[in-house]
């Protein structure tokens, strides 16, 4: 029994190091995440990185927080203020650096788009304004929790935080719907693009009428399908205003819409896919 | 006393045909041994032999140096006149762009808000 067991794990490890061998197939195909500039890879990884770090510093200050608000609330006691006062600073100061690096991370996003890869080439510049502008503000606002000792400086601090919140929100719908709208645009496009080349090869290669009327059905049913996902963006334009889609209702549904397109796109490639190999 | 069982199991044993038996048996036992033995041989070398077939038709069948993928500033519109790309790059292209395609929702989801207090305060 145990040599019939070593002579599979034998077999085995020699088909599966001649399996390796077709894996080159695979790995020399670039995809297109790996164009993104290797700086941009590393920064984003690093950023990532920091932005779940201070995710865990920021739970770990609020529940304290948290709890000390809970002792005074009990207490009422001058000791069992100042620990809230404390460690309310605390959070604040943890909630902020998290923002900040997102902040980073989609600043980074949107700066190593490819004008290709957004809705509106113009608007990129004026969004990573905007969005270094509310970066700054948000550092002005973190050094001045960093100095806030008293619960009324806290109190000042938990207002200003609001509105400097609600303009991160507006921001990050803006950055996101462009950054989302531009990649499935730019998807279609493409796809169309291949299926432009995709013609232009069986018309330089001549096949058997059988073969013909193969690719003649495959050709029709991709054009179906682009006429479908035309129709979905139609639908798209008339329900998701772009002045209100960076609302925050209005993201999700605009989600919503852009998924739906990005199926169809990949059964649209799907096809394109199996027409190619006619 | 021995009893007649172990009389008849003596008479047996050393009986010259109870020796053939056991002989024979010896042989039977070994040509088995050996059976076994070219079995496992053989089915060593089958499946040498078969991943050497795999491993040469996948050097055989490997993919040649992939094209320069498109400059992404650039989208040709398909008005533009048609390049010659012979088929194998064609389908890796569009598999590559179906790739892309797969993830872009999913990758979104990296950038959600993330999920604070936004009321922190004493009061």
């Amino acid at each position: 029994m145990r040599r019939r067991l070593r002579l599979s794990l034998l077999a085995l490890f020699f088909l599966g190091g001649s399996f390796s061998f077709l894996n080159p197939i695979q790995a020399q195909l670039p995809s297109l995440s790996e164009l993104q500039p290797l700086a941009y890879q590393q920064e984003r990884e690093s950023l990532r990185r920091l932005y779940r770090e201070q995710i865990q510093a920021y739970q770990l200050a609020h529940r304290q927080y948290t709890l000390d608000l809970a002792q005074y609330q009990q207490l009422k006691t001058l000791a069992a203020l100042e620990l809230v006062v404390a460690s309310t600073r605390i959070a604040m100061e943890r909630r902020v650096e998290v923002l900040l690096t997102y902040l980073d991370l989609i600043h980074l996003e949107l700066r190593y788009a490819p004008a290709s890869n957004l809705a509106d080439p113009s608007s990129k510049q004026a969004l990573l304004r905007d969005l270094e502008d509310l970066r700054l503000s948000f550092q002005e606002h973190l050094q001045i929790v960093k100095t806030s000792q008293h619960r009324d400086a806290i109190g000042e601090r938990a207002s200003e935080f609001t509105p400097l919140f609600a303009n991160l929100e507006i921001l990050s719908y803006a950055s996101r719907h462009e950054l989302l709208l531009g990649k499935v645009r730019y998807a279609h496009v493409l796809g169309l693009t291949k299926l432009s080349l995709l013609r232009d090869e069986f018309a330089r290669s001549a096949v058997g009428p059988l073969k013909e009327a193969e690719r003649t059905r495959a050709l029709r049913e991709i054009e179906r399908e682009n006429a479908s996902i035309d129709t979905l963006w139609q639908r798209y334009q008339k329900e998701v205003k772009t002045e209100v889609s960076v609302a925050k209702g209005m993201f999700p549904r605009a989600q919503t819409h852009l998924a739906e397109i990005q199926t169809m796109l990949i059964r649209f490639y799907t096809l394109l896919e199996e027409a190619s190999q006619l | 006393m021995t009893t007649r069982i172990e009389e008849q199991s003596v008479f047996i044993e050393q009986s010259p045909f109870y020796e053939k038996k056991v002989e024979l048996l010896d042989e039977a036992e070994q040509t088995a041994r050996l059976r076994q033995r070219k079995k496992r041989r053989l089915f060593i070398f089958a499946s040498l032999c078969f991943s050497l077939i795999l491993f040469a038709v996948s050097f055989l069948l490997r993919s040649p140096a992939p094209t320069p993928p498109p400059n992404p500033e650039v989208v040709p519109t398909p008005t533009e006149a048609p390049r010659a790309i012979d088929t194998t790059s064609l389908k890796a292209q569009i598999r590559q762009a179906r790739q892309f395609t797969e993830t872009i929702i999913l990758n979104e989801s990296d950038f959600a808000l993330p999920s604070l207090d936004i009321k922190i305060a004493i009061d």
